[in-house]
């Protein structure tokens, strides 16, 4: 049995003061003094349970059940409610960003389509060509010989 | 008496509490005002200041060629504004913005500080100044740290792009500043293509930044247009018309390139044209882009006419194209107003040669015949007096004026002598699209066509496919029998082949057409110009295309001027449409002309009318002669073109009945039988041309 300052001391500035005390020889004491009627006692009882009786209480266990069920329902309950919840946020979420990315998709379709258009037409064409490009005289152009099985042919239309 | 203390102490904690419960009510009445009676109208004030809604522009509609390819395309873009109102200093604001933007930034302080509250009264006051439109990616990049300082905003915008140019300005038309077309399809059509702005809700602090937005309603894009144009023959057409006009030293001009069967328009070009990308044109272009000539402008057609008159003739049973009809040398006076004058003498002439060598008094002749009531409804068969329906804005019905007056007031109607005129294509107007109607009539065997450059309207779906929208054609109605549209075809051949439309041949194809010069009267006074036209049609067989071309205010009449721009155009029509040639091409090119061949006018009035009372002075003199010598002399042979209008007569000598009957049915031919075994004789000559109504006559005989 011991006292709460002693307690104190052991635990805290025991090891502290010891060795403070070797070091100093004669130092001044300040241990915490006891105080009047501050004892604690504390003291061991064995307990002999051989003879407790082990009784069935049907209630507390269907409490008990009835409160872990209860809360996993509850949690499934909210969970199930803000599933479809949060998928939608996410699948919105998700959406928006694809229809953002199609408009943008889209839009650079149409640039590419307005380039593509540009770049092929007859103006444009006729610059690349210069000069160099010009329509043949009727005399210069051959036609190919029918092959077999043909019913007309530009080549005997004389 | 004394009051007790805690009396008089109870009593003024009744007063407190009194004063206190008042003040309660009041505040609590106030609230009730404020949060009840009055919650609608803070709730509309807080989202006034917090809730903006945003106009999504949406998609305008795209147009499209016959062949896919695009003619013009909206593109999103962003765009920088400003609320002027909002800059305390715009020399500081420009100096910073400018720089970003490659903008000069005097210009844009003078700018922001006209439209603050010191500038014109115009723009006083304006909270709204687009700093620069249509923003590149890297002056957004400029602009993102600029936009938390400064009071700018980038919002959504759209541009129209025009990727082939100024090819088919007039049809497409173009685009206004705030997105609205101003002319072209762009502007008929304009609330079909500029589709449904959708709305978008933003949520904004205190700095009106936006924190939260939602899409309350989705744009929908406007409907995409395939037109019946092909790029190709239209860009060529502009081409071959420019050079023309300018070739021709005349002040504007037009080309038309139609299928006959279907009306489908295949170019429209217009000279001068403009630039459709030109958001802010000149005012040469500003005009030109309001003046669609081929559409708009109607003008006296000239000899053109002469092929409707004609037709009239045959179709109505009056005239075969064999009729002969007396030209009157040159002058055919008319009693009581002026004499109707050729510009070559001309004596008799079968109907044939008359449309072929362009004969004035021949077709007034004509006209005089089946009467005015005949010409009339023969004009309203071919659609003149009246729109094509074609959609173009502002289309002209032409000048047709009623066959019969109301009243003696009424102007707007036929005198006693207008279809002698109108018969040669003075005296009325039409546009050169009911020009292109009217010949198609000829050219698709007498049906009259819907000229159309809208092949098919899509819009796209929910599910970015595309859907098309339903497009009423009218049927073609039947206005002149085939037989007729025929006749006159072959006849038109001959036109491009020995008349006066001889530059209009196109190598390698047959051609048929007709030329027209009517000249232009103004402020009293002939001016020696011409609205020089051709119009025609290649090749005659099965014509695949019609093609108009008209020059206006040219010195040059439209054989010489308008038929060389014609067979350019329709050569190019036909390769591109990879119409087989039927033609050999050693006939590519053209006999030399002669003025008297292509009626070339003396380039001076004076000097035509000169050389005509020489002519007159000869003629009389020779008569005086013939006269003296002999009174009894026959007159003058008919002298019948050797062209007759049909087909060749093929030569059965030698085969059995079966094969003759075989032969001329598979032609079309008509025959007359004579006897049993093999052909010996026949009538006509093999190889001859069958006129009209004539039969082959075959004789048979038993072999010998």
């Amino acid at each position: 049995m011991t006292s709460l300052a002693a307690l104190f001391d052991w635990l805290a500035a025991g090891k502290a003061m010891s060795s403070a005390a070797a070091r100093r020889g004669n130092a001044t004491d300040f241990r915490l003094r006891r105080l009047p009627k501050e004892e604690i006692h504390l003291y061991v009882k064995s307990i002999d349970n051989t003879t407790v009786v082990r009784l069935v209480d049907k209630k507390d266990w269907l409490a008990s059940v009835g409160m872990a069920g209860g809360v996993l329902t509850a949690s499934l309950l909210l969970i199930a409610m803000l599933l479809p919840g949060g998928y939608t946020l996410l699948a919105s979420h998700r959406m928006e960003q694809l229809r953002h990315d199609r408009d943008r998709m889209t839009n650079e379709l149409r640039v590419l389509r307005s380039r593509q258009a540009a770049l092929v037409s007859p103006s444009q064409l006729e610059q690349y060509a210069g000069h160099s490009f010009s329509t043949p005289t009727a005399a210069a152009v051959i036609f190919a010989p029918p092959s077999k099985g043909a019913v007309a042919s530009l080549g005997n239309r004389h | 008496m004394e009051i007790p203390v805690g009396d008089r102490a109870s009593k003024r904690v009744i007063l407190v509490g009194r004063i206190v419960f008042i003040w309660a009510v009041l505040i609590v009445g106030r609230l009730g005002y404020l949060q009840v009676l009055k919650h609608d109208d803070f709730v509309k004030a807080a989202r006034a200041q917090h809730q903006h809604k945003i106009q999504i522009p949406a998609d305008r509609g795209e147009i499209l060629d016959r062949t896919g390819i695009p003619l013009a395309i909206s593109v999103r873009t962003e765009s920088l504004v400003v609320n002027p109102q909002r800059v305390a200093d715009p020399q500081f604001f420009s100096a910073i913005v400018a720089p970003a933007l490659g903008l000069n930034s005097t210009e844009l302080a003078t700018k922001i500080a006209e439209y603050q509250d010191r500038g014109t009264k115009k723009a006083r006051g304006r909270g709204f100044l687009i700093i620069k439109r249509h923003l590149t990616d890297d002056e957004k990049y400029r602009l993102q740290p600029l936009r938390r300082t400064l009071p700018i905003e980038i919002l959504p915008d759209h541009k129209r792009e025009y990727p082939n140019g100024l090819t088919g300005a007039h049809v497409i038309g173009s685009l206004d500043a705030e997105g609205n077309g101003n002319a072209g399809l762009e502007q008929k059509l304009n609330s079909e293509m500029q589709g449904k702005p959708g709305k978008m809700m933003v949520l904004t602090g205190s700095r009106q930044d936006s924190y939260v937005s939602w899409v309350s309603e989705e744009s929908v894009q406007g409907t995409n247009l395939t037109l019946s144009i092909d790029r190709v023959i239209q860009h060529d057409a502009e081409e071959f018309l420019a050079e023309g006009v300018k070739e021709a030293s005349a002040s504007s001009g037009t080309v038309i390139v139609m299928d006959p069967q279907s009306g489908e328009v295949l170019a429209l070009a217009n000279y001068p044209t403009f630039d459709p990308r030109h958001e802010q044109p000149t005012p040469d272009e500003a005009e030109a882009r309001h003046k669609n000539i081929a559409v708009q402008i109607p003008c006296e057609p000239g000899s053109v006419m002469k092929m409707i008159t004609v037709t009239m003739g045959i179709d109505s049973g009056r005239f075969t194209p064999t009729s002969g009809i007396y030209c009157e040398n040159g002058s055919f006076p008319r009693p009581g107003r002026r004499a109707i004058h050729d510009l070559h003498r001309m004596g008799n002439m079968d109907v044939a040669g008359i449309l072929i060598k362009s004969s004035n008094i021949g077709v007034a002749k004509i006209s005089i015949a089946a009467g005015p009531k005949a010409l009339y409804d023969y004009l309203k068969r071919f659609g003149i007096g009246e729109k094509t329906g074609i959609e173009l804005p502002a289309e002209s019905r032409g000048l047709l004026r009623h066959l019969e007056c109301k009243d003696s007031k009424d102007r707007w109607c036929w005198s006693p002598a207008s279809h002698e005129y109108i018969a040669f294509g003075h005296e009325v107007g039409a546009t050169a699209i009911q020009l292109a109607r009217a010949v198609s009539v000829i050219a698709n065997g007498g049906l009259l066509v819907n000229p159309h450059v809208v092949l098919k309207k899509s819009r796209p779906t929910d599910d970015g496919r595309l859907q098309n929208v339903p497009i009423e054609f009218k049927n073609p109605i039947r206005v002149i029998r085939p037989e007729t549209a025929f006749t006159i075809r072959r006849i038109m051949e001959s036109v491009v082949e020995e008349g006066t439309g001889r530059r209009a041949a196109v190598p390698g194809y047959s051609s048929g057409g007709k030329t027209g010069s009517a000249e232009i009267f103004e402020n009293g006074a002939w001016q020696n110009r011409h609205n020089s036209s051709f119009i025609g049609f290649a090749p005659v067989t099965n014509p695949r295309v019609v093609v108009v071309v008209t020059l206006n205010r040219t010195p040059k009449q439209g054989g010489i001027a308008a038929a060389p721009v014609f067979s350019k155009v329709a050569e190019t029509a036909l390769r591109v449409l990879q119409v087989p040639k039927d033609r050999p091409e050693s006939d590519v090119q053209p006999k030399p002309l002669t003025p008297a061949e292509t009626d070339e006018l003396p380039e001076n009035r004076v000097a035509k009318a000169e050389a005509l009372k020489k002519e007159k002075e000869k003629e009389k003199e020779e008569l005086e002669k013939k006269k003296l010598q002999a009174a009894d002399q026959e007159p003058e042979a008919k002298p019948f073109s050797p062209l007759l209008v049909g087909p060749k007569v093929p030569d059965f000598r030698g085969m059995p009945v079966v094969a003759v009957l075989r032969e001329s049915a598979t032609r079309g031919l008509p025959v007359e039988i004579v006897g049993r075994g093999k052909a010996r004789v026949q009538k006509p000559a093999p190889g001859s041309i069958l006129s009209n109504g004539e039969r082959i006559q075959v004789e048979f005989s038993a072999a010998q």
